[in-house]
């Protein structure tokens, strides 16, 4: 059994790669965590992981090509709009849900003995998860 | 379990800095910007030991109590031995994995269902997912609600909320096993539980670090004791004498607070003094503390005071607080009072007396263990019976049976 040393953190102390490879199965739960909660209690489920993005489309579309009559280049305009936002929603909601996960898992920091850095990853997840379900289950539709 | 001690702590320190609340910066920037200002980066920073060169050594197998006052630096240890805070100085080798039991219930999502929360917890508390997986029966059963493994914990009752948490942390398979204070809560059905799965752990070999208030559990529970005093380990030996010398923090510092120099609190209204009328009174007669706080014209706001009154074993028995019977004091002459406490009874025993000053939202004096009183060992009651129809609880209740 290994031998656990504490010892006062130098000046610059990074988390060890092998604490870190130790709470892989947290980075795991607290994705799926995520995923669920999102969609929980919400009438239409894990519909809306496809309808919402499409809907957001659908009102670029009407104001854009049938309002303000931009040009797509010759593109379909829906599938142009669509390509955008999903890059967008894929990059803000990285961001957006990172920057508060520290002060939202404030009660695990502070009580139980986890790598703190880990805790903007799972939010990357939900982000990346609605991401990739988006493309394909909307390429089968 | 591997040959040596399981926990060696040697010379940890942990220092806290605490930081003038003017000198507190808000944003990343304004610390710049003064760091960059040339002699105005010097900050005015008041050190605080919560923890002075503590070391000790935990053998295999061993429940091992924690005991002091608060803000000895007990939770400050827990803290430091389950990673959670960095100590200062020294170092701790740990012979295996820590579980913690310091929050129950932390990481537990209320919209998430029971089943999902075991999963959850057991993996921040670091079991691999096979280990809960094989686990997971033995843990509801543990808790006992099979039949709400699948409702979402935001529905439970707080008790089933905490069973479920100490239930998941019990079966940790950790060598070392932290626990804080957690058994106040579930029924005594469950409370025994606790202690036995506390008493099994420790019987396997593993280590159990307890920290309690209540003394009872601790002489109970666990073959040797730490006492911490302000920040230091006060060298003992069994239980029994960590528990004396923890009884005896009580009175050793009583008469160095009569000095209010000595006392806490911003100090703008103190006691002058402050005395039991009867230092030894029976169950079931008034106990009535007078007291008198010094003057201080200009302060300017009416202030309250408070009263605590403590058992033996350090248990804080009743609260008076004077807000709750709306009675306020002027600062502008010295004011003399009395509290009369009628009920509850007071079992036999030594009680001390906690005398608190209150004024516009600041504690002005803390004076612990203002004074003290006896209570003599009769029952109240008019028909006395043998001990066992009175020895159990706190206090003496005031009641009555009628046939209805």
């Amino acid at each position: 059994m290994a031998t656990i040393v504490i010892t006062p953190p130098r000046r610059f102390s990074f988390p060890k790669v092998a604490d870190l490879w130790e709470a892989r199965e947290v980075l795991y739960r607290f994705g799926a965590r995520d995923v669920t909660l999102r969609y929980r209690q919400t009438a239409l489920g894990v519909v809306w992981v496809v309808l919402q993005p499409l809907l957001m489309a659908l009102v670029f579309v009407l104001v854009f090509s049938k309002v303000a009559k931009l040009s797509f280049g010759g593109q379909p305009p829906m599938v142009f709009i669509f390509v955008g936002l999903l890059a967008w929603n894929l990059f803000s909601g990285i961001i957006t849900r990172a920057q508060g996960s520290l002060v939202s898992n404030r009660d695990l920091v502070s009580k139980v003995f986890f790598p703190g850095c880990w805790c903007p990853w799972p939010s990357s997840t939900r982000a990346s998860w609605t991401f990739w379900c988006r493309p394909s289950s909307s390429a089968s539709s | 379990m591997p040959d040596g001690p399981s926990i060696t702590v040697s010379h940890l320190s942990k220092t806290y800095r605490i930081l003038r609340s003017q000198d507190q910066d808000t944003y990343a920037a304004e610390a710049l910007l003064k760091k960059l200002r040339p002699g105005k980066g010097k900050k005015k920073v008041e050190e605080f030991d919560a923890l002075h060169d503590v070391s000790f050594e935990v053998p295999w197998g061993e429940v091992v109590g924690i005991i002091g006052r608060n803000g000895a630096g007990k939770s400050t240890l827990l803290k430091i031995i389950n990673r959670i805070t960095a100590p200062t100085k020294g170092r701790i080798e740990l012979g295996g994995r820590v579980g913690s039991l310091l929050e129950v219930g932390t990481g537990f999502h209320p919209e998430l269902t029971g089943r999902e929360n075991v999963y959850l917890n057991g993996t921040l508390l670091g079991m691999r997912r096979k280990e809960i997986r094989e686990r997971f029966d033995a843990i509801v059963d543990f808790a006992g609600t099979e039949k709400f493994l699948d409702t979402q914990v935001k529905r439970y009752s707080t008790g089933m909320y905490v069973r479920v948490a100490f239930a998941v942390a019990a079966h940790l398979e950790s060598e070392i096993l932290v626990v804080d204070e957690v058994l106040a809560v579930g029924d005594s059905d469950f409370q025994a539980k606790c202690l036995r799965k506390m008493r099994e752990v420790a019987r396997d070999g593993r280590t159990v670090l307890l920290v309690s208030h209540q003394l009872q559990t601790v002489s109970d529970l666990c073959n040797s004791a730490l006492y911490l005093d302000s920040s230091h380990l006060v060298p003992h030996g069994t239980v029994e004498e960590a528990m004396e010398e923890y009884k005896r923090s009580f009175t050793r510092v009583a008469p160095m607070l009569k000095d209010a120099a000595f006392r806490p609190g911003t100090g703008e209204l103190r006691f002058l003094e402050a005395s039991v009328a009867d230092d030894i009174s029976k169950p079931g007669q008034d106990v009535v503390v007078e007291f008198t706080v010094g003057a201080n014209p200009g302060f300017g706001n009416k202030y309250h005071v408070t009263c605590f009154v403590n058992n033996e074993d350090g248990m804080l028995i009743a609260q008076c607080d004077s807000r709750v019977v709306d009675f306020w004091l002027d600062p502008d002459t010295d004011a003399s009072g009395r509290l009369v406490l009628r009920t509850p009874w007071l079992k036999p025993g030594a009680y001390t007396v906690d005398l608190f000053v209150h004024a516009a939202g600041h504690a002005t004096d803390i004076w612990e263990q203002a004074c003290h009183f006896q209570v003599l060992p009769v029952t109240p009651y008019p028909h006395p019976t043998t001990p066992d129809g009175t020895d159990r609880g706190v206090v003496f209740p005031d009641f009555d049976y009628s046939q209805t």
